[in-house]
């Protein structure tokens, strides 16, 4: 009866084995919606064989190990193209707030309250003496000034504290995870000590680095022990080590240069400067906080010039201060005028729209200059644009390819299913059948 | 290639959500009739738009300050007329001085003084809150010509001339005014006369019985009245350029209106079309989605 002992429990195996491969389809599907759940498939292998009659015979098969299902090379392009996407699109929403701040399309904004100005002047050229008309120049004057350093206040304070503020909680969320990362690499290193892979584990870790990936340009390279080495590329060639085994860094913003400081697993720090960096959303955010420096900077050169060329036609001065921050106007400037030569200097003042003038290191109109800002602030946002659809194509195509590999197809699982169950149901006929068999032997006697 | 789960429904979302984006963009521009929404559609054509958009407004400056220098000159015009007629009554009233009529004499000097004072009047003439041959002074200043008891006449104005642009570039300017200095004062024999003084002389040497004075002021009245029309050809050539410069600025408007349009206009007809297309698309997109939902091995077992 030793063949037949044999096969009952070769079918015991069996109905276990297809158990366990069941467990892991219905943990499959369970994940079908979880995209950074890696399909986990059971790798079977025959038992070894034994010399008997007639030659080696076979003794069934055994589950050796669940693998998961992952392609390291698709996952770490996919990782840049998520750090490019974000960093892209944190950049142009930052750039649409300034775009909103400067908006102006000749009709409303700095062009048609400058175009304001100059008129009020034209029609003080045909009265100098008449209080409406000076009443114009004045609140022309005043609403000028009043829209350049609104302007400037509102991009000021949205580079000053609002852009920080989100770097701040974006730098809190990369610490949180670095320190996850770093913990799950430990986890992992002990739990396949004993030589299975902690699938679980694992997806809990790509999970961590692919949110890291929304955040800041990441790397890794996967150690021999299962733990990972989470690096940060910034500059041309220059990266920084994030994770390492069981120890990390830090990132932390610098307000004083507006980039960042970042401590590495060994604990030596590096800086990294703002224009080194702009994937990720923190990238994205330290972009737009270079690029709303120098919309201030360009509306700081326009008041210098305007404050300067206005007052220097005018005997007395027509704005106050020094630049886009302070700029006012006197409100005391036609007080006591002389109206024949007021007549001729609001005329020369109407002219100056059409002067080329110096305004920071070139010369034009100012009228020019400020529409320009337009196509500056314009420009900025559809690079950003671009370069976001751009990514965001290339990240679908990697998302595409690492589903591919790692996700779940409810139709293959079905199928496997339907595997299983018809190999679980020949192996309990055929411990029936070998009962039968084994009862026809007893009866015999 | 595996098809997963997650892949279908990321491509579904995907592409639901370009062609929601399409329509919302065409549909956008179809209702608010422009092509560019934001800078960042087109900035070199946005910042175009932006510059020609002023650079109209600057035309509809030049065309205001147009119509005001039109209208000081043509006031500058019918005053200067006025005062001509005024000129010519008063020489031909000097002209029927004759006998001893002491009755028509007395009639002839009130009749002069009248014309004095109505001259006195025209050079006093205040428009649009100055005095219209004031040079440029205000008109809540005391009268710019006085005349003295003894027929010495002041002119308390200026000859600064009331410029306005008319053009772009700095030197582009139209002059509105004649000064009182130049209107009432001419050269006469080497030395300045002024038509008040003139007048008052006339009245003067009627009311002295001086022959000779009369014969002497009417000879100085040619001198007075040629000055005044030379100085109403000038403000006839104003008007003129006036209005050749308006005609060629409005037909300057015209075209760059046109070119801004063009900047800034989305094409109705296309934008329609583009939006019909994006609709269709975005139904194709939404009629898949709903066909894929029922695509399951589940439905077979």
């Amino acid at each position: 009866m030793a063949g037949l002992s044999a096969t009952l429990e070769m079918c015991r195996c069996t109905l276990l084995n297809t158990q366990i491969q069941i467990q892991t389809t219905s943990n499959n599907i369970s994940n079908a919606d979880n995209e950074t759940y890696a399909r986990q498939t059971v790798v079977m292998g025959s038992n070894a064989a034994l010399f008997g009659t007639g030659g080696w015979i076979g003794t069934g098969a055994s589950i050796l190990e669940i693998t998961q299902n992952r392609d390291t090379l698709v996952e770490q392009r996919l990782f840049q193209a998520i750090s490019g996407e974000t960093g892209q699109t944190t950049l142009y929403d930052l750039l649409s707030q300034a775009q909103n701040i400067l908006s102006d399309d000749g009709t409303t904004g700095l062009s048609s309250l400058l175009g304001d100005f100059w008129d009020s002047w034209d029609s003080l050229a045909q009265n100098a003496s008449g209080s409406s008309e000076q009443q114009e120049v004045l609140s022309a004057t005043e609403s000028l000034a009043n829209a350049i350093t609104s302007a400037y206040e509102q991009l000021q304070s949205l580079k000053d504290s609002d852009i920080p503020e989100s770097i701040s909680d974006d730098t809190e969320r990369i610490n949180t995870l670095l320190s996850q990362v770093a913990e799950l690499n430990q986890q992992i290193v002990t739990n396949e000590a004993s030589g299975y892979s902690a699938n679980d584990l694992r997806d809990a870790r790509y999970a961590a680095v692919s949110e890291l990936a929304e955040l800041i340009p990441v790397q890794y390279t996967e150690q021999d022990d299962g733990s990972i080495t989470l690096t940060l590329s910034y500059g041309d060639t220059s990266s920084a080590t994030l994770v390492e085994g069981s120890t990390y860094g830090e990132v932390e913003y610098d307000s004083s240069t507006s980039g960042l400081t970042v401590t590495q697993a060994d604990g030596s720090s590096v800086s990294v400067a703002a224009d080194e960096m702009t994937d990720g959303s923190l990238g994205g955010e330290l972009a737009a906080i270079t690029d709303i420096d120098s919309y201030m900077s360009y509306l700081d050169d326009f008041a210098a010039s305007l404050i300067s060329e206005v007052n220097s036609i005018h005997g007395t001065a027509v704005f106050s201060g020094s630049g886009a921050a302070d700029i006012a106007s006197t409100e005391t400037f036609l007080d006591s005028i002389d109206v024949s030569t007021e007549t001729g200097i609001a005329t020369s003042m109407s002219a100056l729209q059409d002067e080329s003038v110096t305004i920071g290191s070139g010369t034009e109109t100012l009228g020019d200059y400020i529409a320009n800002l337009q196509q500056v602030v314009g420009t900025d946002q559809q690079n950003a644009s671009d370069l976001a659809d751009i990514q965001a194509a290339l990240r679908e195509t990697l998302e595409t390819q690492q589903q591919s590999v790692s996700g779940v197809s409810v139709d293959e699982e079905l199928v496997n299913l339907i595997t299983y169950q018809q190999i679980y149901q020949a192996a309990a006929k055929l411990i029936s059948q070998t009962a039968d068999m084994m009862q026809t032997v007893i009866d015999m006697v | 290639m595996r098809i997963t789960l997650t892949m279908t429904q990321n491509r579904m979302i995907s592409s639901l959500n370009r062609g929601a984006e399409e329509v919302d963009r065409y549909t956008n521009m179809a209702s608010s009739g422009k092509s560019m929404a934001q800078p960042s559609d087109d900035p070199a054509t946005w910042a175009d738009a932006v510059d020609l958009t002023q650079r109209l407004r600057e035309m509809d400056t030049f065309d205001s300050n147009l119509d005001y220098a039109n209208g000081w000159n043509s006031a500058t015009d019918s005053t200067l007329s006025e005062f001509y007629d005024l000129m010519s009554q008063a020489r031909s009233v000097a002209v029927s001085v004759g006998g001893d009529d002491e009755e028509a004499r007395t009639a002839q000097i009130a009749q002069l003084e009248q014309i004095l004072e109505q001259a006195l009047n025209i050079a006093n003439t205040q428009y649009n809150g100055m005095y219209l041959f004031g040079g440029v002074t205000s008109s809540s200043d005391s009268e710019v010509f006085t005349i003295a008891s003894d027929g010495t006449v002041t002119y308390s104005g200026n000859t600064t001339d009331l410029d306005v642009r008319v053009g772009f570039g700095s030197n582009e300017t139209m002059t509105s005014n004649i000064s009182g200095e130049d209107a009432f004062t001419t050269d006469y024999g080497g030395s300045s006369i002024n038509a008040l003084e003139e007048i008052w002389n006339l009245k003067n040497a009627l009311e002295n019985d001086d022959e000779s004075g009369i014969t002497d002021t009417l000879a100085k009245f040619d001198a007075i009245m040629e000055n005044v029309s030379a100085q109403q050809s000038v403000v006839g050539a104003r008007l003129n350029s006036i209005e050749g410069r308006q005609t060629a600025l409005a037909n300057t408007q015209i075209s760059e209106t046109d070119r801004l349009s063009t900047m800034q206009d989305a094409d109705i007809a296309e934008t329609y079309i583009q939006l019909a297309q994006a609709q269709v698309c975005y139904q194709a997109a939404m009629q898949v989605t709903s066909m894929l939902n029922g695509m399951s091995l589940v439905n077979y077992l």
